[in-house]
């Protein structure tokens, strides 16, 4: 059921964490302006990498804090 | 509560050999529930912890899990009907002779908190036993009809497999099956008239795959959403009121005294830093899981804060059981609970917290997980407050509030330094408790707050 396609990943992941944000909201601060707190940002990164394959490390994820920024860190 | 009581199945009759299935506590609010969905029928064989039933209460919809393996004997309050805590929805038939014995000593301890349920005066709707013989889109009972609305399933196009050409369970089900359909995708789809049911199933529908539809014309009665298949979550009004009944209560009964102080937290937030600098992003352990396990080791061993108010008298509570508050993003909020939480290592508080707060906000979480706190902590560094002068939860007796974690002054030993440092507030039921009890409790988290981490 996964595709590669990066924005499909970040969008089903964020269906399953916070189904209330709008993921097309491509620039929105995950934390500021969305309003996912610390534990709705580890959830996103362990489904993220559950369905990506990718492994996110810890120091590299603190600087992902939009959907773009996550798109292309999973298109890396 | 869910435990049944050996002298209320004689009720029903004869039948010594069944056992009720009762509406459990549904948090320290919440007197009632509706019933929305019954995943199970007649004649089915259950499991302890096998979820039989989709509950919707003021705050939250919940699954309600059954606590003793037995077989559906019979449905006493079918989807739609909301009934007190404590009534009997269903009874279940019982393997052997082990019905007698009432509850068991694994199961009688589980829930044993709060305030006794409310007796079941309202006559049982029995004139609604299952199954109907109506046949409506030749599905025979409201059961099925119901589940096939909630799975999106159009009746219409599916080949019943029993008796001639009936729709069973299981082919609602097959039809049904894994078809996850988030809130945003139903509001999307009932806004714009795009079916539901036209999609493959399998796989999450998402809004974004519902506005790559076109719209498939006019809704179909299958498409529209009927009110009990709205999607999961309450009306956030209705929330609104559960919470303001609970808070008005709270600040009209109970005399709070509160009681502050600031934490040093560099010592734990380092260790932790060094922990999980060793683990990928994914294993992290938030500095809110050490605070809740300390703020549970504290309430265990202060006598006085872990326990209710009942009848002019202090109970303690059963185990210390944390109720996490969590706020949802679209407005609201729940106490989903981490349990014995004094004795769980770091590890699996921090894996029970991302579980609870994930089905919290996305609505999966289970009548077992919010009813039964002991003591409450509310958590509202995330907003970036220093501090929080929490409300009590009836009937507990105390509250634990934290502030963000800011770097501040901190002086030591004729020094200043600066040092994250949290502001934690205990909120206090005077009438159980007087403030050298909040203030032992203040200084016995601190203490826990000091100490290494246990990895």
């Amino acid at each position: 059921m996964n595709t590669s396609d990066p924005h499909a990943i970040v969008a089903e992941a964020l269906a399953m964490i916070a189904p209330d944000v709008d993921p097309d909201d491509l620039d929105a601060d995950l934390h500021d302006d969305l309003g996912l707190d610390s534990m709705d940002l580890l959830n996103l990164a362990a489904e993220l990498s559950r369905r990506s394959g990718i492994e996110i490390p810890e120091r590299e994820y603190a600087a992902l804090r939009t959907i773009r920024q996550l798109e292309a860190f999973l298109a890396r | 509560m869910p435990e049944t009581d050996s002298a209320s199945s004689t009720n029903s009759g004869k039948d010594l050999d069944l056992v009720p299935f009762r509406m459990p506590s549904l948090g320290a609010d919440m007197d009632s529930g509706t019933i929305i969905e019954w995943l199970v029928g007649p004649g089915v064989e259950v499991h302890r912890g096998d979820v039989v039933a989709l509950v919707q209460t003021d705050k939250s919809d919940l699954d309600v899990e059954v606590f003793h393996d037995g077989t559906i004997a019979e449905i006493l309050v079918p989807a739609g009907v909301k009934v007190p805590v404590g009534t009997v929805l269903a009874m279940l038939a019982a393997p052997g002779a082990a019905v007698e014995s009432g509850p068991t000593a694994e199961t009688a301890p589980v829930v044993e908190t709060g305030p006794p349920p409310l007796p079941p005066e309202t006559p049982e709707p029995r004139v609604l036993t299952l199954p109907s013989p109506e046949p409506l889109a030749h599905i025979a009972s409201p059961v099925l009809r119901h589940l096939a609305e909630t799975l999106h399933v159009d009746t219409g196009h599916l080949h019943g497999s029993g008796t001639g050409g009936r729709i069973t369970r299981d082919d609602i089900e097959h039809a049904g099956q894994r078809r996850r359909v988030t809130p945003r995708a139903r509001r999307l789809a009932r806004e714009q008239g795009v079916d539901l049911t036209t999609f493959p199933t399998g796989g999450a529908i998402t809004g974004d795959s519902v506005l790559d539809r076109q719209p498939s014309g006019p809704p179909t009665a299958a498409s529209q959403p009927a009110p009990s298949a709205a999607p999961r979550g309450p009306d956030p009004e209705a929330m609104r009121r559960a919470i303001a009944r609970l808070m008005t209560t709270s600040w009209q009964t109970i005399p709070h005294y509160q009681v502050a102080t600031r934490i040093d937290l560099h010592l734990m937030l380092d260790a932790l830093e060094q922990r999980n600098a060793g683990h990928t992003a994914t294993e992290r352990i938030l500095p809110a899981a050490a605070l809740v396990r300390a703020a549970a080791r504290a309430a265990a061993s202060v006598t006085g804060v872990n326990g209710f108010w009942i009848d002019d008298a202090f109970v303690p509570g059963d185990g210390v059981h944390i109720g996490v508050v969590v706020a949802l993003r679209r407005g609201g909020l729940l106490a989903p609970v981490v349990r014995d939480a004094d004795r769980k290592d770091l590890v699996t508080i921090m894996a029970e917290m991302r579980d609870l707060v994930t089905r919290a906000r996305t609505g999966r979480l289970k009548a077992s997980e919010v009813g039964g706190a002991t003591f409450t902590i509310t958590e509202l560094g995330e907003g970036g407050v220093d501090s929080v002068a929490p409300i009590i939860h009836p009937p507990q007796v105390a509250i634990l509030g934290f502030g963000a974690v800011h770097d501040e002054a901190w002086a030591e030993d004729g020094m200043i330094a600066v040092r994250a440092v949290v502001h934690a507030t205990l909120a206090g039921d005077h009438r159980a408790i007087d403030g050298r009890i909040g203030s032992a409790y203040l200084t016995t988290l601190t203490k826990y707050l000091q100490e290494p981490l246990e990895s």
